[in-house]
């Protein structure tokens, strides 16, 4: 799966990668365009994917073409250019550098994630039903049967850590509202013990202590006479220094959960590289860096380092009989709960306590009608 | 201060208490914890043995999010090191950012870097060049082509940066 790597983009960033080829794109594509990667239900690789797949493909094979031909005559312009420019025989002068495509396509995936702040406001969804008014039919039924459960949403920025903003902003909204004090506390104590266990895996403490602090600040809060509010608390999510150390640290704890575990996640890293990469090696290449997307390991592995059950709702073309198994409803949606090992096995069912909507490639926040009406409507599982 | 400072000036302090093998590092300025002045130790056993190379590293404003940059000032001979002396190595680009169709895979920036861990890479990357994304052709194609002559050229940069000493 991991073939589609550079392919691999939010909806934002997949839109403009495509956009900066085709310079068209309906609402349609935007969402479906961006490759699937978590579960075999969403299972989409569309054209759109490919041209952006197969451009990025072109630039790495014209750079190494160009290195191969100025073997023969090497001579100090190439070296002494632009660094990064390696001209090619082939090249049209009126052709921008691959550099220059990189660069565009970049400046064009940053300006599009910018159009949207970190976390968004709390919209209904009627709101997704607008969006897809032009769309797909199976789209549009689909949200008819998610207005069945959820009431509102929250759009998250299409940036890559859409995962990781997405859940811990719900998760951190649902206490603040309930002023639920024991959670806290559970977490709050929860993350102290990944002090020692991080150091463990080998991350140098000076590179999360303040994030884990900034964190365990804003958590303490609650109960006090200061507390975080819903408000407080989309200001600093939206907050370009409070917000990528919050994503930072969830995702060195991710990564640590996953190199703690290496002999259960392992088998899961090897089907989803074509490459054979170690447990490490994937952690250091897709779970750390800033703006990797997140895939079911990234879940699991989260929801089990902080003990949060969590359900994903999938938004995409799947039919909803074929990944059910049960009769046909084309307008049926999956889910799929993340339960923590260690409650997995409580006899009454673990509600989830963040929900999230998947479309291929974006998470955005979502949140249930009430809680007895989530938890009480069946909806098809996969 | 804003986050990257603290976060450097943990690691000048870590770093003057308790040095690491292999190289040193401090500021250019004092005023400045943005720009660092790192001597590397050739390493062990390589090409670059003996030699004492000087290097500068750059942070952004935006550090530990975006990578910082590192440049040789001593002159250097090797495949993945620009003739202008700046390093180019996977780990320190942000993983959107692929000016040499790097290989996918390879290990991108990520905010778990200090400057400890990127000078173990470096050190790394004089052990073993890379000639698959060369940032200097004329020494990958020396690399592959004419060992001997490439050995020379770096024996000669590494008695260079002694006399520099």
């Amino acid at each position: 799966m991991r073939s589609g790597y550079a392919g691999n983009e939010s909806p934002a960033r997949a839109e403009s990668s495509v956009g900066a080829i085709s310079h068209q794109n309906t609402a349609e594509t935007f969402t479906d365009g961006a490759e699937s990667r978590p579960l075999q239900s969403v299972g989409d690789h569309s054209v759109g994917v490919s041209l952006a797949d197969n451009t990025l493909r072109t630039s790495v094979n014209s750079v190494s073409a160009a290195v191969g031909d100025s073997g023969d005559e090497p001579t100090a312009e190439i070296v002494t250019s632009t660094p990064t420019h390696v001209p090619n025989e082939a090249e049209d002068v009126s052709r921008p550098t691959d550099d220059q495509i990189i660069a565009q396509e970049n400046s064009i995936r940053a300006a599009e994630a910018e159009k949207r702040p970190f976390v968004g406001i709390v919209e209904p969804l009627s709101a997704l039903e607008e969006e897809y008014r032009q769309g797909s039919a199976v789209f549009r039924d689909k949200i008819r049967s998610l207005e069945m459960q959820y009431g509102s949403m929250r759009r998250t920025r299409g940036d890559g850590n859409c995962f990781f903003r997405s859940f811990m902003f719900a998760f951190m909204e649902q206490l603040v509202q309930n002023n639920d004090i024991p959670e806290r506390n559970r977490v709050v104590t929860c993350i102290r013990q990944w002090k020692a266990k991080l150091v463990a895996v080998g991350f140098q403490e000076m590179v999360f202590e303040d994030a884990m602090e900034i964190v365990i600040d804003q958590l303490n809060s609650l109960g006090t006479a200061e507390s975080l509010s819903v408000a407080q608390l989309e200001h600093n999510f939206c907050e370009p220094m409070l917000s990528p150390m919050i994503i930072m640290l969830l995702r060195m704890l991710t990564s640590a959960e996953i190199q703690r575990r290496s002999d259960f996640f392992a088998p899961f890293i090897m089907g989803m590289c074509d490459d054979e990469v170690s447990v490490e090696q994937f952690c250091r290449r897709y779970v750390e860096p800033m703006g990797e997307e997140s895939d079911h390991v990234h879940i699991v592995a989260l929801t089990n380092a902080l003990l949060v059950p969590i359900r994903v709702v999938y938004l995409d073309r799947s039919t909803g009989a074929a990944m059910a198994g049960v009769g046909y409803d084309s307008a049926a949606i999956n889910h799929h709960d993340f339960v923590p090992d260690s409650l997995g096995e409580s006899p009454t069912p673990v509600n989830p306590r963040v929900h999230v909507l998947y479309r291929p490639g974006h998470y955005d926040i979502l949140y249930p009608l009430t809680v007895t009406a989530a938890n009480s409507t069946q909806i098809a599982s996969c | 201060m804003d986050q990257a400072s603290l976060l450097l000036n943990k690691q000048l302090k870590e770093l003057t208490k308790r040095p690491v093998d292999g190289f040193s590092a401090g500021l250019v300025d004092d005023s400045n914890l943005f720009e660092w002045q790192i001597t590397i130790m050739g390493p062990p056993d390589t090409l670059y043995e003996g030699g004492f190379f000087n290097a500068t590293l750059s942070f952004p404003q935006d550090y530990p999010q975006s990578p910082p940059t590192c440049r040789f000032t001593s002159e250097m001979w090797h495949p993945n090191v620009y003739p202008d002396g700046r390093v180019c190595i996977s780990i320190l680009h942000n993983p959107g950012d692929d000016p040499h169709g790097y290989e996918r895979a390879s290990e991108r920036w990520s905010p778990v870097h200090t400057v400890e861990t990127i000078m173990i890479s470096i050190i790394s990357m004089l052990s073993s060049p890379n000639d698959e994304s060369p940032a200097n052709i004329d020494a990958a194609k020396q690399w592959r082509e004419d060992r001997e002559g490439f050995k020379r050229r770096v024996a000669r940069v590494v008695r260079k940066s002694q006399e520099m000493l």
